[in-house]
């Protein structure tokens, strides 16, 4: 199907477990904080619970991600899959268990996350650009300000970006301008702008109408295709079957079923991933 | 027919002629039916009548010499002559600093230059004497001059934002500017300042202290430390509960015992007093309305901003306060406007503003009995400022709200 997954189809089984698997598996050779080997997972959770409460949002995740990989993540509101890729960045601190992104451990250290926000970009459903910047200075400011790239740089670098997402020509304009898939394509490309490694997509398309949905998600199958390490939850199962690594189905904080496009839609196993299934197919 | 023909073109179709357009004007707006009818023609008498007694009042039975004979005391009030120099080159920074201002962020329309005349004729009227009338001209020659340089080679070109900078810098300087020529050698004492003067120099301290104290307020009020919130919360709430004119007394009569002997902070000068309760009054209130805004503040712009990297005081900076401060201008403006008007209250103190001036010219044997044309003047001076702080806010929102949704 494409070139890049042949390559990585060589490197060994298509991974295809269930969570029981998954949990009987020692944590694939977890290793110690500290500079990644390049066959090193990127992202490696293990047990991690979230706690809002009295509310159990995570009930012990363990999964990791290798590099390159694209990740879709299924599951019914409120089964924690919103919460799971927002304590990759830390926008929410897990109580328990541990999360390590590009060897670099999340925890309460600040050079730390500093490190990772780095890393790791998030579009948002909402987009959340900032209203009173413009669309060249929503793109800009993160580099300019974080990484002390100089002004006319980070703008000539965030041109790029909006050619790249195929909006160059909005450049001055300001976000409330745009239409919903414009503003969301700023917001890919303002995330891109810090070169992270990993992208995260929070439902990205959700909140989109319609005739939008394809120009977010053409923009992100290309992003797939150039080889960025993605984990995306969205409900486009169009989307997942034609650039999908690998699925996550989430319930109750929990992965209850994890494995490729061809298992989710020809096999799945768990009830409640079937029943999931035809709801939203 | 006749007036169909000659009826002017709009987009190749004939315009209803003037006639037409004006009967549906009327109706649409006036007399639309009994009852607005009845309105438009109660109002228009009331307003008719309103508008022949001011005339009446203005133009045959005041005697305005009142105001004319005493137009130092009411300025500048008990400030000493032959100092009057001092004031000269704070005015003109204010000028210079202000013709820059407006040229880099308010371009004037036709009703900004009809404005701009009409306040600079009314102050010509009032400051003429000796050679003030020079010197007075100076300034705005400076003002009309740096606005259409600025107009002309600044705006567009490559030295514009360094430019800004400058004038915010200028700004800065203004304030210190005025005190240093105020005291420079042997200066004027600040027990002397009073009258208008008094006003502004009181109204402008108070929002450049109290605004700064206010956001600085608010952003500890929704800190996650607890001491910092409970700290500013408790400023607060204990400043809202007095009446200013309270805090006013306190700083004349107690202030003085709660500040320590050191570099002469316990004979702290009145006006410097005043300041200070002006500033922190102002402040508390200031912060509610910035937590206003902040609370307006969708969460997904701090999660953003985390998601891209800026750390806290970044993120405070440049996303968080632009927004919050731009939501809460018209109420921000309120409470300056009220600050402006409260500046009256300092005679708790014991200073002479320009109401208390007014006053002071009615025990004059030759005036008693103006009031009405003391209390006229000083009621348009504060009117005047208060209406164009109001202007000059709904220019900057328009100015600032470009592109917002």
């Amino acid at each position: 199907m494409r070139a890049r997954q042949d390559a990585r189809a060589s490197e060994g089984p298509a991974v295809v477990t269930t969570a029981a698997d998954a949990a009987a598996a020692p944590a694939e050779a977890a290793p110690a904080s500290g500079p990644r080997r390049p066959e090193d997972p990127i992202i490696l959770c293990e047990s991690v619970e979230k706690w809002f409460g009295d509310f159990q949002a995570l009930a012990g995740i363990t999964t990791s991600v290798r590099e390159r990989e694209v990740v879709v993540i299924l599951g019914p509101s409120g089964s924690g899959k919103s919460t799971f890729i927002r304590t990759l960045n830390r926008l929410e601190e897990h109580d328990a268990g541990r999360i390590v992104i590009d060897g670099i451990e999340l925890n309460d250290d600040l050079r730390n996350l500093d490190a990772i926000r780095s890393e790791v970009g998030m579009v948002f459903q909402q987009f959340n650009l900032f209203p009173h910047l413009s669309v060249l200075r929503n793109v800009a400011l993160a580099p300019q300000k974080v990484r002390r790239v100089p002004r006319a740089e980070a703008e000539e670098r965030a041109r790029e970006l909006l050619e790249r997402v195929g909006i160059p020509e909005q450049a001055e304009k300001f976000p409330g301008q745009l239409s919903g898939g414009q503003q969301q394509r700023v917001a890919i490309a303002r995330a891109l702008a810090m070169q992270p490694k990993i992208m995260l997509f929070d439902e990205p398309t959700s909140a989109l109408d319609p005739e939008m949905i394809k120009e977010v998600l053409d923009v992100m199958r290309e992003l797939a295709l150039s080889g960025m390490t993605m984990l995306v939850i969205t409900h486009e199962m169009g989307f997942a079957r034609e650039v999908a690594d690998r699925l996550l189905f989430f319930d109750e904080g929990r992965i209850v079923e994890e494995g490729t496009v061809e298992h989710f839609f020809t096999n799945p196993q768990e009830e409640r991933t079937k029943l999931f299934l035809s709801q939203i197919l | 027919m006749a007036a169909q023909a000659s009826a002017p073109r709009v987009d190749g179709r004939v315009r209803r002629p003037w006639s037409v357009r004006a009967r549906r004007w009327a109706h649409d707006n006036l007399f639309g039916d009994a009852w607005n009818a009845a309105l438009t023609v109660v109002t228009a008498l009331l307003l008719v009548a309103g508008v022949l007694l001011l005339a009446r009042f203005v133009f045959r039975t005041a005697d305005w010499t009142v105001i004319e004979t005493n137009r130092r005391l009411l300025t500048i009030g008990r400030y000493p002559a032959g100092e009057e120099w001092r004031l000269w080159p704070p005015l003109w920074a204010l000028l210079g600093v202000g013709g820059l201002s407006f040229g880099l962020w308010i371009p004037l329309g036709v009703r900004g230059y009809a404005v701009a005349a009409g306040v600079t004729a009314f102050l010509y009227l009032l400051l003429l004497e000796g050679n003030n009338a020079a010197l007075f001209g100076v300034g705005v020659a400076l003002a009309v001059a740096v606005y259409a340089g600025t107009r002309a080679w600044v705006v567009g070109s490559r030295a514009e934002p360094r430019v800004r900078v400058a004038a915010i810098v200028g700004m800065a300087l203004l304030l210190p500017l005025v005190v240093l020529m105020l005291q420079l050698g042997d200066g004027v004492r600040t027990s002397l300042w009073s009258g208008f003067l008094l006003n502004v120099t009181l109204a402008t301290v108070g929002i450049a202290l109290g605004f700064p104290l206010g956001v600085m307020l608010a952003l500890g009020r929704a800190s996650s430390y607890p001491v910092i919130r409970w700290t500013a919360t408790g400023y607060i709430e204990v400043v809202r509960a007095g009446p200013l004119v309270a805090w006013l007394f306190m700083a004349r009569f107690v202030l003085p015992d709660f500040l320590p002997p050191v570099a002469g902070l316990d004979e702290l000068d009145i006006v410097a007093r005043a300041m200070l309760v002006l500033a922190g009054f102002t402040g508390a209130y200031v912060a509610e309305v910035v937590r206003g805004g902040l609370q307006s503040l969708p969460r997904g712009q701090f999660e953003a901003a985390q998601a891209v990297g800026l750390n806290a005081l970044q993120t405070t900076w440049l996303i968080v306060l632009p927004q919050a401060l731009r939501a809460v201008i018209p109420a921000l403006v309120s409470q300056f406007i009220s600050l402006w008007k409260d500046t009256t209250l300092v005679f708790a103190l014991g200073l002479i503003e320009l109401l208390g001036a007014g006053e002071a010219t009615l025990s004059q044997t030759d005036f008693i009995g103006r009031e009405k044309e003391v209390l006229a003047f000083v009621a348009l001076a504060f009117w005047a400022i208060a209406f164009g702080m109001s202007r000059l806010s709904l220019r900057v929102e328009r100015t600032l709200s470009v592109g917002a949704s």
